[in-house]
């Protein structure tokens, strides 16, 4: 695009406008400081959501197990920080066995097509949280696994783990926002590429029909492999992030099924299978949680609060979206902007009309 | 490049979301914000639900007196009350706590319930230095992080086991219970069961003529079967049976135990087993279990008596053990603000870390703190009787009758 | 220390019947529709609760209730299917995926409005009644959950191999288009379809609100074990999850002589990925290969 026309365009200026925004933030005072957390978490969880959005999205292998590879990015940032090495370096680390981990368990299940892979991932899921949760009891009475523990502790089991905070932990939370922000973009930058590579091509063939893909030359299994390790690296990055913000992890909240699912839930809200999408459904599921949540309507006499019903608002929004725009909001937009771009042309034909 | 737009788009979104009423934002000195997330839906929402209900019903007093005294502004200022849904889920606990301090600007945060959650979101009560008690978190690991404005009405969990060990131990010397003893122990797999083991292996290795471990499992929770786990129990040939499980393993539980006829000189599920639901789960097979809790609707002091009454008139159902420790959270902190006579969170914090109230509903009736924020108090032990009531038996200053050991068989 | 072996094995047998009652639903609607029903649970859930109210509310018999249940779950699923899940059949997997799972999350709201978020037991006088024998006692509603079982899968055979509407149904699950053909109402079929797997959810629920105690979070677990079920039997035979129930019960009963107790849900799951992956048939399939050879 030549730098000119870039220049010109609406779309720039408002995006700088945006960036210039979220660089803001911290300094805004909005909220009391409130919108920085929520701003955290939404990184966070486009982290996660573009992630997902990889397999699930471009490649069409919808994983419900995608909370293992959070989990393992948790555990081993935690355990690695507790045993002395610095939280930031275990990063790459928790991606890379969060990768690996992909590889292990994908290469047999990706062999699975539709719905199988999904019901597969489900059992992986689950497993995993059941083996890191007894972990420490598994390994205790064997001699050549044992020395992994420390003071009895590995994985801690139920009890989970806990960091020990920073001491100027404002400075430090401040840090982790545009620590997260600036993962952010690389995550969509990563998504981006992979989108206009071949390799990306190639996904989206998979997704569109595995076999002709595989006819036309398209190496299936190399590409879907590589897909689930990109995306769990990334996942598992983020709950290496997510370790060192929060300060506490247990299996429960990192291997369970609520956080798959809302990492399957968000892309498919914001848009399955486009760049946006899941920005868009991560920014849903954060900040209009955090309203529903927290909003009480008063409407005359009757008190309202809105989180007794949170629930149904958010299974309706599914049901609404899977019925009606199963493209996600993003598709909604567009359906939008072409229905407001034929009143336009419709109005002009009608003005040369008369 | 559109996609840019829609990130802009997104952003404005967000902006636009968040100048709704949300949490809203008063004067100072007109209301004293009191905040807290608690599980009302999601795993723990039986427990959240409580302590809703007992906050809602210390703050209404409070306010229905005209508030609290602050000497500082010379006058009695009114409480409001916040109360959010954590979805008994970490990342919503914190990130609630955190709307809680900054965007509803709380004067002092209320606890939640379940050690996850509070373990999670008390590092942003700290992280803020906003005071925070709560009565829903047992588990000691929680306070022994450093933190200096957290503060617990629940005795640990660890000291929950031993309380039930040293009162076995009792029962021994004054010759109702044999000695040694084979224990068979089974805990959730949570924090709470693991300490509870813990507690219990502790003195079982303290005092090996007293006590044998002959079985010590974690059992995953939502149990479908609990036959396996109790022919284990059966084939271990123990004689005292501890538990650690809540109502829905319990009630899973001792359903099969009884119909696999088993028998043991002592039965305890912990701190389970006496309340209502409990007993109605299982009926009559639910007499004689021994139970340990923070608090019991008939220990006989004005201050148990005045709650539980209360409690029951404007509810309906007998009070627990979860509202009293929630109401007597509000309690404590409205004390110490009053102590500290003003809202600001240092002295309210100071106010707490040296805080002695008497007359109060917890066992002992008094109310301070250890250093590490967590309070040492006595247990209140139990025994369900035939006809659905249940005794206290210890300790001897609020047992209203003498522990039936070993249990009756049938 | 020796376990009673007997004994386990009974409980086992026993607990087969509780997860096949629980998972026909499942396997039913995957087999003819290919729609994994996420739903499962807070139908089971709603079963259980509404099982509450005729028990404990309007006094009704405990085994009776299921009878005034089922019917009404059944016209339930039918309007479902009719009205909501006919429009997601032939979009991808994800969209009925998620359908259902909002159906999930707003049926268990309607549950914490209606019912709070309260543990609830039914204690009826069957509760803790047991048969004996041999020294095995037998818990009579886990009893009648297994009979329930057996009958349900043999209602089910026959229902599909000798009525028209079960054959009808066969045939849609095998190739829709030609089942158009030779004149049959595929969405009729659905309909029915659908209808009886929800049918058969309220059934689990109703009689599972007897023996464990629930809450509007209810069911999850039981979906989960469901699915390992359902997988271990083949994804779409009914006979295949009497089977698989039968398998993984006794499976997870002898894993306890070898490893802990905790771990048995693990041993469930892993057999969920490895038959999968190994075994797509199940155990449908392995019983057909034995039959073919």
């Amino acid at each position: 695009m030549p730098a000119k026309e870039v220049l010109r365009s609406w779309k720039t200026w408002v995006s700088l406008a945006g960036l210039i925004f979220l660089l803001w933030i911290p300094f805004s005072g909005i909220g009391g400081g409130y919108l920085q957390t929520l701003g955290f978490l939404t990184f966070l969880y486009v982290i996660l959501s573009t992630a997902w959005n990889i397999l699930g999205g471009y490649t069409g292998q919808i994983s419900f197990g995608h909370a293992s590879f959070y989990g393992l990015g948790a555990y081993t940032t935690s355990i690695l920080a507790l045993r002395g090495v610095s939280a930031l370096m275990t990063m790459p680390i928790a991606g890379a066995v969060a990768s690996l981990y992909g590889l292990v368990w994908g290469y047999p299940c990706l062999r699975l097509r539709g719905q199988y892979f999904a019901i597969a991932t489900i059992g992986v899921g689950e497993a995993t949280r059941l083996l890191m949760l007894n972990m420490d009891d598994l390994i205790k009475n064997n001699d050549l696994l044992k020395g992994f523990l420390q003071e009895g502790v590995l994985t801690g089991g139920a009890t989970g783990l806990m960091l020990p905070t920073p001491p100027d932990i404002h400075a430090y939370a401040l840090g982790f926002y545009y620590g997260a922000m600036g993962l952010m973009f690389a995550a969509l930058f990563i998504s981006w590429w992979v989108k206009r590579s071949k390799f990306g091509l190639g996904l989206f063939a998979i997704n569109m029909d595995i076999d002709a893909a595989e006819t036309m030359g398209v190496n299936t299994v190399y590409y879907k492999n590589l897909a689930l390790m990109l995306s769990a690296f990334m996942v598992g990055i983020g709950g290496s992030i997510y370790a060192q913000y929060i300060f506490y992890i247990d299996p429960q909240t990192v291997f369970g099924f609520p956080m798959s699912i809302a990492m399957v839930l968000m892309p498919t809200i914001g848009g399955i299978g486009t760049l946006a999408g899941p920005i868009l459904g991560a920014v849903v599921y954060i900040v209009v949680q955090d309203r529903i949540l927290t909003a009480n309507l008063e409407l005359g006499a009757l008190k309202l609060s809105l989180s007794t019903l949170h629930l149904l608002i958010y299974g309706g929004l599914l049901v609404l979206i899977v019925l009606f725009e199963p493209k996600g909001l993003l598709g909604l937009q567009k359906r939008l902007a072409k229905w407001w771009e034929k009143r336009g042309i419709e109005g002009a034909r009608a003005k040369r009309v008369s | 490049m559109k996609s840019l737009g829609i990130f802009f788009l997104t952003f404005l979104f967000l902006f636009g979301l968040l100048t709704l009423p949300g949490g809203e934002v008063m004067a100072q000195t007109k209301e004293i914000i009191m905040g807290a997330a608690l599980p009302i839906t999601g795993g723990q929402s039986r427990e959240g639900g409580y302590f809703k209900k007992a906050y809602e019903l210390a703050v209404k007093e409070i306010n229905d007196g005209g508030g609290i005294l602050v000497k500082g502004y010379g006058k009695k200022i009114p409480i409001k009350l916040i109360i959010y849904d954590d979805k008994s889920d970490n990342t919503t606990s914190v990130q609630l706590y955190e709307k809680l301090v900054t965007e509803d600007k709380v004067h002092v945060l209320l606890g939640g319930y379940g050690t996850p959650l509070i373990t999670a979101h008390t590092v942003v009560a700290e992280k803020y230095r906003v005071p925070y008690v709560n009565g829903g978190g047992a588990t000691g690991a929680i306070y022994q992080r450093g933190m200096k404005y957290i503060f617990c009405i629940l005795s640990s969990v660890e000291k929950l086991a031993h309380t039930l060990m040293d009162w076995m131990a009792l029962e021994q010397d004054a010759g109702k219970l044999k000695k040694p003893v084979r224990i068979a122990l089974m805990g959730e797999n949570t924090s709470h069961g693991k300490e509870f083991r813990q507690g219990v292996l502790d003195r079982i290795k303290a005092a090996p003529a007293r006590f044998q471990v002959v079985m010590d499992e974690p059992f995953e929770m939502n149990l479908k079967d609990a036959d396996p786990l109790l022919q284990k129990v059966k084939a271990a040939k123990a004689e005292v049976y501890l538990a650690d499980a809540r109502l829905a393993d319990y009630t899973t539980m001792h359903r099969r135990y009884t119909e696999m006829r088993l028998y043991h000189l002592v039965v305890s599920y912990g701190p389970r087993g006496g309340e209502k639901a409990a007993r109605d789960a299982l009926g009559t097979a639910s007499d004689y279990i021994i139970s340990c809790n923070w608090w019991h609707k008939d220990i006989p002091t004005a201050a148990a008596k005045t709650f539980a009454d209360k409690y029951a008139k404007t509810y309906n159902e007998p009070a627990e053990w979860f509202p009293a420790t929630a109401y007597e959270t509000v309690r404590v902190m409205v004390k110490a603000i009053e102590d500290a006579g003003s809202l600001d969170k240092a002295k309210i914090r100071d106010a707490l870390a040296k805080m002695d109230m008497k007359n109060s509903l917890v066992v002992g009736g008094r109310v301070w703190f250890k250093p590490n924020g967590q309070i040492d108090n006595d247990y209140v032990m139990m025994q369900n009787l035939p006809g659905g009531k249940v005794a206290l038996i210890y300790p001897k200053e609020v047992a209203t009758a003498k522990a039936i050991v070993p249990i009756p068989q049938k | 220390m020796t376990i009673d072996l007997p004994a386990l094995l009974v409980s086992a047998t026993l607990l087969a019947g509780l997860y096949a009652t629980m998972s026909y639903g499942l396997a039913l609607i995957y087999g003819v529709m290919k729609i994994v029903n996420l739903a499962h649970a807070g139908v089971m859930m709603w079963g259980a609760y509404v099982a509450f109210v005729f028990i404990v509310n309007l006094g009704a018999n405990p085994f009776l209730a299921p009878l005034f249940i089922v019917p009404i779950f059944f016209v339930f699923g039918m309007l479902l299917q009719r009205y909501i899940v006919r429009r997601v059949m032939f979009a991808p997997p994800i969209s009925s995926l998620l359908l259902l799972f909002g159906m999930w999350l707003i049926m268990q709201n309607i549950s914490y409005l209606l019912f709070s978020g309260d543990t609830r037991a039914i204690t009826t006088k069957y509760t803790l009644m047991t048969f004996q024998a041999g020294g095995i006692s037998i818990s009579i509603n886990r009893l009648v959950v297994f009979f329930v079982g057996i009958l349900a899968l043999v209602v089910l055979r026959q229902f599909l191999g000798r009525t028209y509407m079960g054959k009808a149904i066969r045939a849609t699950s095998q190739d829709g288009d030609a089942s158009k053909l030779v004149g049959i109402n595929t969405d009729r079929v659905m309909e029915i379809a659908f209808g009886m797997g929800i049918a058969l959810a309220s059934l689990a629920g109703s009689l599972m609100a007897l023996i464990f105690a629930f809450d509007p979070d209810f069911g999850r677990s039981h979906l989960l074990k469901g699915f390992c079920i359902v997988v271990l039997g083949g994804l779409e035979s009914v006979v295949g999850v009497a089977l698989g129930s039968l398998v993984l019960a006794i499976a997870e009963a002898l894993s306890v002589l070898w490893i802990m107790p905790a771990m048995q849900d693990f041993v469930s799951f892993a057999l969920l990925v490895i038959v999968l992956v190994a075994m797509p048939g199940g155990m449908a399939g392995l019983v057909g290969k034995f039959k073919r050879n």
